[in-house]
Protein backbone atom coordinates (compact mmCIF):
# COMPACT_ATOMS: atom_id res chain seq x y z
CA UNK A 1 0.00 0.00 0.00
CA UNK A 2 1.89 3.00 -1.30
CA UNK A 3 0.58 6.34 -0.17
CA UNK A 4 1.58 8.55 -3.06
CA UNK A 5 -1.08 11.15 -3.71
CA UNK A 6 -2.25 12.18 -0.25
CA UNK A 7 -1.64 15.88 0.22
CA UNK A 8 -3.12 17.26 3.43
CA UNK A 9 -3.39 21.06 3.69
CA UNK A 10 -1.46 20.98 6.99
CA UNK A 11 1.42 19.11 5.38
CA UNK A 12 1.52 21.41 2.37
CA UNK A 13 1.51 24.54 4.55
CA UNK A 14 4.23 23.17 6.82
CA UNK A 15 6.43 22.22 3.86
CA UNK A 16 5.83 25.59 2.20
CA UNK A 17 6.78 27.29 5.46
CA UNK A 18 10.03 25.31 5.54
CA UNK A 19 10.66 26.14 1.89
CA UNK A 20 10.00 29.86 2.28
CA UNK A 21 12.32 30.30 5.27
CA UNK A 22 15.09 28.23 3.64
CA UNK A 23 14.90 29.98 0.28
CA UNK A 24 14.60 33.32 2.04
CA UNK A 25 17.86 32.71 3.86
CA UNK A 26 19.62 31.56 0.67
CA UNK A 27 18.56 34.55 -1.39
CA UNK A 28 18.66 36.96 1.56
CA UNK A 29 22.29 36.10 2.28
CA UNK A 30 23.26 36.84 -1.32
CA UNK A 31 21.31 40.10 -1.50
CA UNK A 32 22.76 41.25 1.82
CA UNK A 33 26.28 40.50 0.60
CA UNK A 34 25.55 42.51 -2.57
CA UNK A 35 25.04 45.55 -0.37
CA UNK A 36 28.41 45.16 1.31
CA UNK A 37 31.36 47.08 -0.15
CA UNK A 38 33.32 45.39 -2.94
CA UNK A 39 36.62 46.13 -1.28
CA UNK A 40 38.09 46.69 2.18
CA UNK A 41 37.40 44.79 5.36
CA UNK A 42 34.04 43.30 4.33
CA UNK A 43 35.34 42.02 1.02
CA UNK A 44 38.26 40.45 2.87
CA UNK A 45 35.83 38.73 5.26
CA UNK A 46 33.59 37.52 2.42
CA UNK A 47 36.59 35.97 0.68
CA UNK A 48 37.41 33.96 3.82
CA UNK A 49 33.76 32.98 4.39
CA UNK A 50 33.44 29.89 2.15
CA UNK A 51 36.43 28.17 3.77
CA UNK A 52 35.26 29.07 7.28
CA UNK A 53 31.74 27.73 6.64
CA UNK A 54 32.99 24.59 4.94
CA UNK A 55 35.44 23.79 7.75
CA UNK A 56 32.66 24.33 10.28
CA UNK A 57 30.49 21.85 8.39
CA UNK A 58 32.94 18.96 8.20
CA UNK A 59 35.06 19.27 11.37
CA UNK A 60 32.12 18.56 13.72
CA UNK A 61 30.89 15.71 11.53
CA UNK A 62 34.36 14.14 11.57
CA UNK A 63 34.32 14.42 15.38
CA UNK A 64 30.87 12.78 15.45
CA UNK A 65 32.36 9.72 13.75
CA UNK A 66 34.85 9.33 16.61
CA UNK A 67 38.55 8.56 16.37
CA UNK A 68 38.17 6.86 12.99
CA UNK A 69 36.36 9.93 11.70
CA UNK A 70 39.26 12.17 12.70
CA UNK A 71 41.73 9.74 11.12
CA UNK A 72 39.58 9.64 7.97
CA UNK A 73 39.50 13.43 7.74
CA UNK A 74 43.29 13.60 8.14
CA UNK A 75 43.72 10.91 5.46
CA UNK A 76 41.44 12.88 3.13
CA UNK A 77 43.37 16.12 3.66
CA UNK A 78 46.76 14.43 3.15
CA UNK A 79 45.56 12.65 0.02
CA UNK A 80 44.11 15.86 -1.39
CA UNK A 81 47.28 17.86 -0.76
CA UNK A 82 49.36 15.04 -2.29
CA UNK A 83 47.25 14.23 -5.34
CA UNK A 84 45.02 17.30 -5.86
CA UNK A 85 42.47 14.75 -6.96
CA UNK A 86 39.06 15.03 -5.34
CA UNK A 87 38.01 11.46 -6.03
CA UNK A 88 41.29 9.99 -4.74
CA UNK A 89 41.03 12.05 -1.56
CA UNK A 90 37.43 10.96 -1.02
CA UNK A 91 38.29 7.29 -1.52
CA UNK A 92 41.25 7.58 0.88
CA UNK A 93 39.05 8.99 3.66
CA UNK A 94 36.06 6.75 3.07
CA UNK A 95 38.26 3.68 2.63
CA UNK A 96 40.02 4.25 5.92
CA UNK A 97 36.74 4.79 7.77
CA UNK A 98 35.14 1.70 6.19
CA UNK A 99 38.18 -0.47 7.04
CA UNK A 100 38.41 0.95 10.54
CA UNK A 101 34.76 0.20 11.24
CA UNK A 102 35.03 -3.29 9.76
CA UNK A 103 38.21 -4.38 11.56
CA UNK A 104 38.23 -2.41 14.80
CA UNK A 105 34.59 -1.47 14.98
CA UNK A 106 35.74 2.07 15.71
CA UNK B 1 31.17 40.49 -17.02
CA UNK B 2 27.51 41.43 -17.02
CA UNK B 3 27.23 40.27 -20.62
CA UNK B 4 28.51 36.79 -19.71
CA UNK B 5 25.90 34.04 -20.09
CA UNK B 6 24.07 32.93 -16.93
CA UNK B 7 22.94 29.37 -17.53
CA UNK B 8 24.49 27.56 -20.49
CA UNK B 9 23.99 23.88 -21.27
CA UNK B 10 27.74 23.37 -20.89
CA UNK B 11 27.86 24.95 -17.44
CA UNK B 12 24.82 22.99 -16.26
CA UNK B 13 26.44 19.76 -17.43
CA UNK B 14 29.81 20.60 -15.88
CA UNK B 15 28.13 21.42 -12.58
CA UNK B 16 26.26 18.12 -12.64
CA UNK B 17 29.39 16.13 -13.47
CA UNK B 18 31.29 17.82 -10.63
CA UNK B 19 28.72 16.45 -8.17
CA UNK B 20 28.88 12.91 -9.61
CA UNK B 21 31.13 11.52 -6.80
CA UNK B 22 28.29 12.32 -4.37
CA UNK B 23 25.78 10.14 -6.23
CA UNK B 24 25.96 6.94 -4.08
CA UNK B 25 25.79 8.76 -0.74
CA UNK B 26 23.04 11.15 -1.82
CA UNK B 27 21.00 8.24 -3.19
CA UNK B 28 21.37 6.16 -0.03
CA UNK B 29 20.61 9.03 2.34
CA UNK B 30 17.65 9.97 0.17
CA UNK B 31 16.45 6.40 0.57
CA UNK B 32 16.97 6.48 4.36
CA UNK B 33 14.80 9.60 4.46
CA UNK B 34 12.19 7.80 2.35
CA UNK B 35 12.08 4.93 4.87
CA UNK B 36 11.76 7.40 7.75
CA UNK B 37 8.88 9.13 5.94
CA UNK B 38 6.89 5.87 5.74
CA UNK B 39 7.23 5.55 9.53
CA UNK B 40 6.13 9.13 10.20
CA UNK B 41 3.08 9.18 7.95
CA UNK B 42 4.13 11.44 5.10
CA UNK B 43 2.89 10.46 1.68
CA UNK B 44 5.50 9.96 -1.04
CA UNK B 45 4.04 12.96 -2.83
CA UNK B 46 4.49 15.14 0.24
CA UNK B 47 8.05 13.93 0.71
CA UNK B 48 9.00 14.67 -2.91
CA UNK B 49 7.28 18.04 -2.66
CA UNK B 50 9.45 18.76 0.37
CA UNK B 51 12.62 17.54 -1.34
CA UNK B 52 12.07 19.85 -4.31
CA UNK B 53 10.88 22.94 -2.44
CA UNK B 54 13.05 22.81 0.70
CA UNK B 55 16.00 20.88 -0.77
CA UNK B 56 18.12 20.75 2.38
CA UNK B 57 19.08 17.30 3.64
CA UNK B 58 19.74 17.79 7.33
CA UNK B 59 16.70 20.02 7.88
CA UNK B 60 14.54 17.47 6.09
CA UNK B 61 15.80 14.65 8.29
CA UNK B 62 14.98 16.55 11.46
CA UNK B 63 11.60 17.69 10.13
CA UNK B 64 10.48 14.26 8.98
CA UNK B 65 11.63 12.86 12.31
CA UNK B 66 9.46 15.44 14.11
CA UNK B 67 6.47 14.70 11.83
CA UNK B 68 3.34 13.25 13.51
CA UNK B 69 -0.32 12.78 12.57
CA UNK B 70 -0.93 16.21 14.09
CA UNK B 71 1.96 18.04 12.46
CA UNK B 72 3.96 20.24 14.88
CA UNK B 73 4.28 22.88 12.15
CA UNK B 74 5.80 25.66 14.21
CA UNK B 75 8.41 23.39 15.81
CA UNK B 76 9.36 22.04 12.38
CA UNK B 77 9.67 25.49 10.80
CA UNK B 78 11.71 26.85 13.71
CA UNK B 79 14.00 23.80 13.56
CA UNK B 80 14.37 24.37 9.81
CA UNK B 81 15.39 27.99 10.38
CA UNK B 82 18.00 27.02 12.96
CA UNK B 83 19.48 24.19 10.90
CA UNK B 84 19.49 26.23 7.70
CA UNK B 85 20.81 29.51 9.14
CA UNK B 86 24.14 28.66 7.52
CA UNK B 87 22.50 29.34 4.15
CA UNK B 88 22.63 33.05 4.95
CA UNK B 89 26.42 32.73 4.99
CA UNK B 90 26.47 30.35 2.04
CA UNK B 91 24.32 32.79 0.08
CA UNK B 92 26.60 35.67 1.03
CA UNK B 93 29.68 33.77 -0.06
CA UNK B 94 28.16 33.23 -3.52
CA UNK B 95 28.44 36.94 -4.33
CA UNK B 96 31.31 36.47 -6.83
CA UNK B 97 29.27 33.91 -8.82
CA UNK B 98 26.34 36.33 -9.18
CA UNK B 99 28.35 39.55 -9.44
CA UNK B 100 26.76 42.10 -11.77
CA UNK B 101 24.04 39.71 -12.81
CA UNK B 102 20.34 40.66 -12.95
CA UNK B 103 18.01 39.96 -10.06
CA UNK B 104 16.09 37.24 -11.91
CA UNK B 105 19.30 35.22 -12.25
CA UNK B 106 19.83 35.44 -8.49
CA UNK B 107 16.20 34.50 -7.84
CA UNK B 108 16.41 31.48 -10.15
CA UNK B 109 19.93 30.48 -9.21
CA UNK B 110 19.65 30.54 -5.43
CA UNK B 111 16.95 27.94 -4.91
CA UNK B 112 18.84 24.74 -5.68
CA UNK B 113 21.79 25.54 -3.43
CA UNK B 114 22.82 22.64 -1.21
CA UNK B 115 26.05 22.35 0.75
CA UNK B 116 27.47 20.00 -1.87
CA UNK B 117 27.03 21.96 -5.10
CA UNK B 118 27.88 25.19 -3.26
CA UNK B 119 31.19 23.73 -1.99
CA UNK B 120 31.95 22.33 -5.46
CA UNK B 121 31.29 25.76 -6.98
CA UNK B 122 33.42 27.69 -4.49
CA UNK B 123 36.35 25.28 -4.90
CA UNK B 124 36.66 25.87 -8.66
CA UNK B 125 39.84 27.67 -9.65
CA UNK B 126 37.95 30.18 -11.77
CA UNK B 127 34.64 31.50 -10.48
CA UNK B 128 32.00 29.57 -12.43
CA UNK B 129 28.85 31.10 -13.90
CA UNK B 130 25.54 30.44 -12.05
CA UNK B 131 24.76 27.55 -14.41
CA UNK B 132 27.50 25.46 -12.80
CA UNK B 133 25.88 25.88 -9.39
CA UNK B 134 22.40 25.20 -10.77
CA UNK B 135 23.53 22.15 -12.76
CA UNK B 136 24.91 20.56 -9.60
CA UNK B 137 21.71 21.44 -7.74
CA UNK B 138 19.44 19.91 -10.37
CA UNK B 139 21.57 16.77 -10.47
CA UNK B 140 21.53 16.40 -6.67
CA UNK B 141 17.76 17.06 -6.57
CA UNK B 142 17.11 14.28 -9.10
CA UNK B 143 19.32 11.83 -7.19
CA UNK B 144 17.84 12.92 -3.85
CA UNK B 145 14.25 12.50 -5.09
CA UNK B 146 15.08 9.14 -6.69
CA UNK B 147 16.56 7.98 -3.38
CA UNK B 148 13.45 9.18 -1.52
CA UNK B 149 11.24 7.21 -3.89
CA UNK B 150 13.32 4.02 -3.67
CA UNK B 151 13.40 4.18 0.12
CA UNK B 152 9.70 4.88 0.32
CA UNK B 153 8.78 2.00 -2.00
CA UNK B 154 11.17 -0.49 -0.40
CA UNK B 155 10.36 0.79 3.12
CA UNK B 156 13.41 -0.93 4.51
CA UNK B 157 16.04 -3.25 3.12
CA UNK B 158 18.23 -0.22 2.48
CA UNK B 159 21.91 -0.94 3.11
CA UNK B 160 23.24 0.76 6.23
CA UNK B 161 25.20 3.78 4.90
CA UNK B 162 27.66 3.50 7.79
CA UNK B 163 28.92 0.08 6.70
CA UNK B 164 30.44 1.40 3.48
CA UNK B 165 31.34 4.71 5.12
CA UNK B 166 28.86 6.37 2.75
CA UNK B 167 27.99 8.70 5.63
CA UNK B 168 31.62 9.81 5.57
CA UNK B 169 31.50 10.78 1.88
CA UNK B 170 30.16 14.24 2.71
CA UNK B 171 32.80 14.84 5.38
CA UNK B 172 35.53 13.65 3.00
CA UNK B 173 34.34 15.73 0.04
CA UNK B 174 34.05 18.87 2.16
CA UNK B 175 37.48 18.34 3.72
CA UNK B 176 39.06 17.79 0.30
CA UNK B 177 37.32 20.83 -1.19
CA UNK B 178 38.63 22.96 1.66
CA UNK B 179 42.15 22.26 0.41
CA UNK B 180 41.12 23.56 -2.99
CA UNK B 181 39.78 26.78 -1.45
CA UNK B 182 43.13 27.77 0.01
CA UNK B 183 44.04 31.19 -1.38
CA UNK B 184 47.08 32.01 0.73
CA UNK B 185 48.21 32.68 4.25
CA UNK B 186 45.41 35.21 4.82
CA UNK B 187 43.20 32.12 5.14
CA UNK B 188 45.27 30.49 7.87
CA UNK B 189 44.09 32.27 11.03
CA UNK B 190 40.39 32.51 10.00
CA UNK B 191 40.42 28.80 9.14
CA UNK B 192 42.03 27.83 12.43
CA UNK B 193 39.47 29.99 14.22
CA UNK B 194 36.64 28.29 12.30
CA UNK B 195 37.96 24.85 13.21
CA UNK B 196 38.35 25.74 16.89
CA UNK B 197 34.98 27.50 17.00
CA UNK B 198 33.19 24.55 15.43
CA UNK B 199 34.94 22.06 17.74
CA UNK B 200 33.92 24.08 20.80
CA UNK B 201 30.42 24.41 19.36
CA UNK B 202 30.28 20.67 18.71
CA UNK B 203 30.89 19.88 22.36
CA UNK B 204 28.93 22.72 23.96
CA UNK B 205 26.04 23.51 21.64
CA UNK B 206 23.11 21.42 20.37
CA UNK B 207 22.49 20.42 16.77
CA UNK B 208 24.01 22.41 13.97
CA UNK B 209 24.92 25.46 16.05
CA UNK B 210 28.54 24.32 15.75
CA UNK B 211 28.49 25.43 12.09
CA UNK B 212 27.49 28.93 13.11
CA UNK B 213 29.99 28.99 15.98
CA UNK B 214 32.81 28.03 13.63
CA UNK B 215 31.75 30.36 10.83
CA UNK B 216 31.27 33.18 13.33
CA UNK B 217 34.75 32.65 14.72
CA UNK B 218 36.16 32.62 11.19
CA UNK B 219 34.35 35.83 10.28
CA UNK B 220 35.49 37.55 13.46
CA UNK B 221 39.14 36.59 13.00
CA UNK B 222 39.16 37.47 9.30
CA UNK B 223 37.70 40.89 10.13
CA UNK B 224 40.38 41.40 12.80
CA UNK B 225 43.22 40.20 10.56
CA UNK B 226 42.25 42.43 7.63
CA UNK B 227 45.59 43.89 6.54
CA UNK B 228 43.92 47.19 5.68
CA UNK B 229 45.94 49.94 4.09
CA UNK B 230 49.10 48.05 4.99
CA UNK B 231 48.17 45.68 2.16
CA UNK B 232 49.71 48.13 -0.31
CA UNK B 233 53.14 48.55 1.27
CA UNK B 234 55.71 51.19 0.36
CA UNK B 235 53.16 53.02 -1.71
CA UNK B 236 55.05 56.28 -1.49
CA UNK B 237 58.31 54.61 -2.51
CA UNK B 238 56.92 53.82 -5.94
CA UNK B 239 56.72 56.80 -8.28
CA UNK B 240 53.15 57.24 -9.47
CA UNK B 241 53.75 56.22 -13.06
CA UNK B 242 51.94 52.90 -13.27
CA UNK B 243 49.55 52.11 -16.08
CA UNK B 244 46.81 53.49 -13.90
CA UNK B 245 48.11 57.04 -13.92
CA UNK B 246 47.19 59.05 -17.00
CA UNK B 247 50.02 59.91 -19.36
CA UNK B 248 51.33 63.37 -18.69
CA UNK B 249 51.41 64.26 -22.38
CA UNK B 250 48.36 62.74 -24.06
CA UNK B 251 49.36 64.13 -27.38
CA UNK B 252 52.84 65.15 -28.45
CA UNK B 253 52.95 67.31 -31.52
CA UNK B 254 55.12 65.82 -34.26
CA UNK B 255 58.68 67.04 -34.00
CA UNK B 256 60.05 69.53 -36.43
CA UNK B 257 56.80 71.24 -37.18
Amino acid sequence: MIDFMTFTPEAILTILGMAVVTYGMRLGGLLMADRLPQSGRWAHVLERLPGAVLISVWVPSALSSGAIGIAGAVATLVAMVATRNLFAAMIAGMGLVALGRYFIGA
Amino acid sequence: MSSAPHFTATSLRRGAIACLPLLPSTLIFGAVLGVLATQRGLSLGELLFMSLTVFAGSAQFVSVDLWRDTIPSLTIIVATIVINLRYVLIGASLRPVFRERPLWVKICGMHMVADENWAMTMAQKETPIPGFLLGGGIFLAIVWGTGNTLGYLLAGGIPDPNVYALDFAFTAIFAALTVGMWKGKADLLPWIAAAIGSIIGHYLLPGTWSILAGAGAGVLVSALTWPGDKATPKNDAIPPQSELSPPTTPYSPPAGQ
